[in-house]
C-alpha cells in the first residue's frame, strides 16, 4: 500500500517538465521509492511501502522530499537551484546536514 | 472588526477583544478558513483570496454589520479592504498595521529565498510537512512571547493537513499582472481615494516585509484622511504587531472610533 506523503495543487507552468523529467517513479538517495503522479497542476507523491512495514520515520522521509524538491528546482534552473533550496530550508529553521 | 494574517488567527487578538468589548464595542474577530478553528480544507483554490474576501461578505452579511471599524494587519489588508470593495457600507474607519493590498512588496521581490519557500515541491514539503511557516511565526513575534501563548498560535496548524492555507496565502502574493491577486489589488488601490473615513497606522518598524516606509507611505499617499501624525510608530516591534503594542493598537481602534461615531 503505497503512501501519500505530499500533495502540490499548484505546479506552476515552469516547474511543469521538471517533475516530469523526475519520471513516474523516482528513488531518492535514500534508496526508498516514490511514485509521482501529475494530473493538470496536481502532483501526489506516493512513497512505495508494503502494507505490513513500519513506515519509515517522517524526517527521513521529509530528507527524501527535499532531495526530490532540490532535483526539480535545478532541473527548473534560473533562479531555482537546491542549493537555494537548502539555504532557504536552513534560515526558516530546518538544521540540515 | 479584527482581521488576521499569516499564519496567525484571531487569537492575536485575545488582548484585543476584552478592552473593546469593555469600552462598549461590538468585535468580530473571525478566523479565515484554514486558520484557527475553521475548517481546513485540503484543495489550495479554495483559498484564492477572492474567496476569502467572499466569505468574509457571506459573514458580514449574516451578522448584518455596517459602520464598521477594520483593524486590518498582514493579510487582513487585502482581505479587509476586497470585503468593503463589495460592501462599502461596512467601511466606515481604518486602522492598518503592518499590512498591504496584495502585491509583492520589496522583501517578496528581492528577497531569493522567499518564493523558494512556497514553490511547487519545495513549498508543501517546507510550508506543509515541516510547518515552517507557521514555526517561523517567532522570528516576527517578540522573544519573550511565553510558551503558553506560542502553544496557543500553533494548536491549529499541528500537522501538515491542517498547514494549506499557510502555504496558499504566499502563493496568493501578486507577482505581475496574470496574477489572480492582481485585479483586487488593482481596484483597492483605485478605491483608496475614494474611502474619505478616519484612519490610523501602527506600525512595527523593524517588519522587514512591510516596511513603513513602502507600504505604510503608499496608504498615507492614497488614503483621504491619512496622515502622519496618523502614524504610531513602534520602536523594535517586527510583522505582528499586535504581540508588541496590543494597547496603542486597542487606542488607534477606539480613536477611529470615536471620530467615525461622533
Amino acid at each position: 500500500m503505497d503512501l501519500l506523503v505530499l500533495v502540490d495543487e499548484n505546479v506552476w507552468d515552469e516547474f511543469r517538465p521538471a517533475v516530469e523529467k523526475a519520471g513516474e517513479q523516482w528513488t531518492a538517495p535514500s534508496g526508498r521509492k516514490y511514485r509521482l503522479v501529475l494530473q493538470a497542476k496536481r502532483l501526489e507523491v506516493y512513497l512505495e511501502h508494503a502494507p505490513l512495514d513500519v513506515p519509515p520515520p517522517e524526517d527521513l522521509i521529509d530528507a527524501d522530499l527535499l532531495a526530490l524538491a532540490s532535483q526539480v528546482y535545478d532541473a527548473v534552473g534560473g533562479e531555482w537551484s537546491s542549493a537555494a533550496l537548502k539555504q532557504t530550508a536552513t534560515a526558516w529553521g530546518w538544521p540540515l546536514s | 472588526m479584527l482581521l488576521h494574517g499569516n499564519p496567525t488567527w484571531s487569537f492575536v487578538y485575545r488582548d484585543f477583544i476584552p478592552r473593546l468589548v469593555g469600552s462598549g464595542f461590538r468585535v468580530i474577530a473571525p478566523d479565515y478558513l484554514g486558520f484557527g478553528l475553521s475548517d481546513k480544507p485540503s484543495e489550495e483554490s479554495v483559498y484564492a483570496i477572492v474567496h476569502h474576501v467572499g466569505r468574509l461578505v457571506a459573514l458580514l452579511d449574516h451578522l448584518n454589520v455596517s459602520n464598521a471599524v477594520l483593524f486590518l494587519q498582514d493579510w487582513g489588508g487585502p482581505i479587509g479592504m476586497g470585503a468593503v470593495l463589495a460592501r462599502p457600507h461596512l467601511l466606515a474607519g481604518l486602522v492598518l498595521a503592518n499590512t498591504f493590498w496584495g502585491e509583492q512588496s520589496d522583501f517578496q521581490k528581492n528577497v531569493p529565498f522567499w518564493r523558494a519557500l512556497h514553490a511547487p515541491v519545495g513549498g508543501p514539503l517546507l510550508l506543509g510537512r515541516r510547518g515552517m511557516f507557521v514555526n517561523a511565526l517567532k522570528l516576527s513575534a517578540p522573544a519573550d512571547m511565553s510558551d503558553a501563548v506560542w502553544d496557543g498560535y500553533t494548536l491549529p496548524f499541528a500537522d501538515a493537513s491542517s498547514r494549506m492555507g499557510t502555504l496558499a496565502f504566499p502563493r496568493a502574493i501578486s507577482t505581475g499582472p496574470n496574477h489572480p491577486t492582481q485585479q483586487l489589488a488593482d481596484r483597492i488601490l483605485e478605491a483608496m481615494p475614494h474611502w474619505n473615513v478616519p484612519v490610523r497606522l501602527v506600525w512595527g518598524e523593524a517588519d522587514a516585509v512591510f516596511p513603513a516606509q513602502e507600504q505604510g507611505a503608499e496608504f498615507i499617499a492614497k488614503l483621504p484622511r491619512a496622515t502622519l501624525e496618523h502614524v504610531r510608530h513602534i520602536p523594535g516591534a517586527r510583522h505582528f504587531v499586535q504581540e508588541y503594542a496590543a494597547t496603542e493598537c486597542v487606542q488607534a481602534i477606539v480613536d477611529v472610533a470615536e471620530e467615525a461615531y461622533k
